[in-house]
């Protein structure tokens, strides 16, 4: 057994990422929890309040107390992201499962898809999803969802047709496991290492996705706050407070470096 | 209306892929060579955190410091193309600043790994044995090697870009196709937002085939395999 401090040195990716991802949760839930304010409640003589006891970072231009407010903006981010990530890594896994395991033409025609969709820009194409659909939270976690679909499905099914012909799966089949046991039994456990860190980097990628969504004004809506919309908001008052929009921006920057650092580290444990 | 906004885009897209090219490939090189220095691991560092903000963070806080602060250019003062292009490319250039270094961060980090794992290989020793020099090597042996990751993730990074200059060109108000696209989307002007959409994809698949036939040019293993 080796001590923390070797184990720290080996990788310090997976522990810096770790730490940094822990604190800004602590943040967002004891803001999101805790907090006295709602983050939605205005009062005109706090506009732009200067950080104090009362308000830790201060107010934004309609007095809300920005730290609720970036809790729960940083909330939202996380609640998209989890949620796209859940739905296109579930899509993904099925598709990748059945494709690497069994091959053949169906396989073909859903890789060459996949390939379409990859060599778009993802962000591009949640917008063409928006544009027709309409805006709005549920719109902008199914839109993300479908768009993060290929890249999960091409890294699953690269990992079931390396393992399909290996001793253990011939093995099981031998014993007389089906298809979707061996599948789903044999198979996806021994993936998990490398899915893992794929879903790390893909949950980064789809706060960044909805991030810029926001800002762009066509991702989550208001009132509900996010950190995209906070960040365009502060934009207009940038030469008055920039404090509001430096804020703002770092709360996405840390909660984007704490993940891809976990997802750096998970990828070099795999 | 999206002919005159074309030049726009392009210029900025162009602009920011040749930084993202001017700055990686000399700092993954330097940076690979003295890969233990102390000053090398603080450029790590800083890559790292600079992977991690936002582009439209990014142009933020150089609006604000360049910007606001030293006043080396007028926030909004967009000047069009036609009118004089000298101060169209200088107001482009912060802006594919801000687009290029979060990508150049990342390309510093593919070149770097895959330089110093091509540099474990036997050819390179034997490069050494016949008397070359330590940048001969590198130059004429390994960068070219190495340089075949880096040039598929700079492929897929200007298809990035492309998507990147849409949501800078919201930051630093730029009349081109991101502002488009969004004030479309917003406005349910469908035809314009396919337009846009077709225009992009398609410069998304030449800039696809000019890979592939870059890879022929730079690797003799594909050229040879067909």
């Amino acid at each position: 057994m080796k001590g923390l401090k070797y184990k720290i040195r080996n990788n310090p990716e997976l522990y810096a990422g770790a730490l940094i991802s822990a604190i800004m949760l602590l943040i967002i839930i004891s803001g999101t929890i805790f907090s006295p304010y709602d983050p939605n409640a205005m009062s005109a003589s706090d506009k732009f309040a200067a950080p104090s006891m009362a308000h830790p970072l201060g107010c934004d231009n309609f007095g809300r107390d920005l730290f609720a407010r970036l809790s729960i903006g940083g909330a939202t981010t996380l609640l998209v992201a989890t949620l796209t990530i859940l739905m296109s890594l579930t899509l993904g896994i099925i598709i990748g499962a059945f494709t690497g395991y069994y091959g053949g033409v169906v396989d073909e025609i859903l890789m060459r898809f996949n390939d379409a969709v990859l060599a778009f820009p993802s962000i591009l194409l949640a917008l063409v999803f928006i544009s027709q659909f309409g805006s709005g939270t549920w719109k902008v976690i199914i839109s993300l969802g479908i768009v993060f679909v290929p890249s999960f499905a091409r890294i699953v099914r690269g990992e079931f047709l390396r393992c399909r012909n290996l001793d253990y799966v011939r093995s099981a089949r031998l014993m007389g496991a089906g298809d979707i046991r061996i599948m789903f039994v044999h198979i996806l456990p021994n993936t998990l290492p490398v899915v893992l860190s794929s879903a790390v980097i893909g949950f980064n990628n789809a706060v960044l996705a909805e991030a810029s969504m926001s800002f762009l004004g066509i991702g989550v809506q208001p009132p509900a706050s996010s950190l995209g919309r906070m960040l365009s908001d502060a934009q207009a008052f940038l030469f008055s407070e920039p404090s509001y929009a430096i804020y703002t921006g770092s709360m996405i920057a840390l909660l984007i470096l704490g993940f891809s650092l976990l997802g750096d580290g998970l990828k070099k444990n795999a | 209306m999206l002919r005159s906004k074309l030049p726009i885009t392009l210029t900025l897209t162009l602009m920011s892929f040749i930084m993202v090219i001017a700055i990686s490939i000399p700092v993954g090189v330097i940076s690979s060579k003295y890969e233990d220095r102390p000053g090398i691991r603080i450029i790590d560092i800083l890559g790292q955190l600079t992977m991690a903000i936002p582009p439209f963070f990014l142009g933020i806080l150089i609006t604000y410091l360049f910007g606001m602060v030293l006043h080396m250019f007028v926030p909004g003062g967009f000047v069009s193309y036609s009118d004089d292009f000298w101060g169209f490319v200088s107001y482009l250039f912060f802006p594919a600043v801000a687009i290029a270094l979060p990508k150049a961060a990342m390309s510093v980090k593919l070149l770097k790994t895959s330089i110093l794992s091509e540099r474990k290989l036997d050819y390179v020793r034997t490069a050494y044995s016949r008397g070359n020099s330590t940048t001969d090597v590198m130059y004429r042996h390994v960068l070219k090697n190495a340089i075949i990751p880096v040039i598929t993730f700079l492929g897929m990074t200007l298809a990035d870009i492309v998507a990147g200059s849409l949501v800078i060109e919201q930051v630093f108000s730029i009349p081109g196709y991101g502002r488009l696209l969004i004030s479309s989307i917003s406005n349910r002007d469908y035809p314009v937002v396919q337009a846009i959409i077709a225009i992009i994809a398609m410069i998304v698949i030449i800039i696809n085939l000019i890979v592939d036939i870059l890879y022929r040019v730079l690797d003799p293993r594909i050229r040879e395999a067909r």
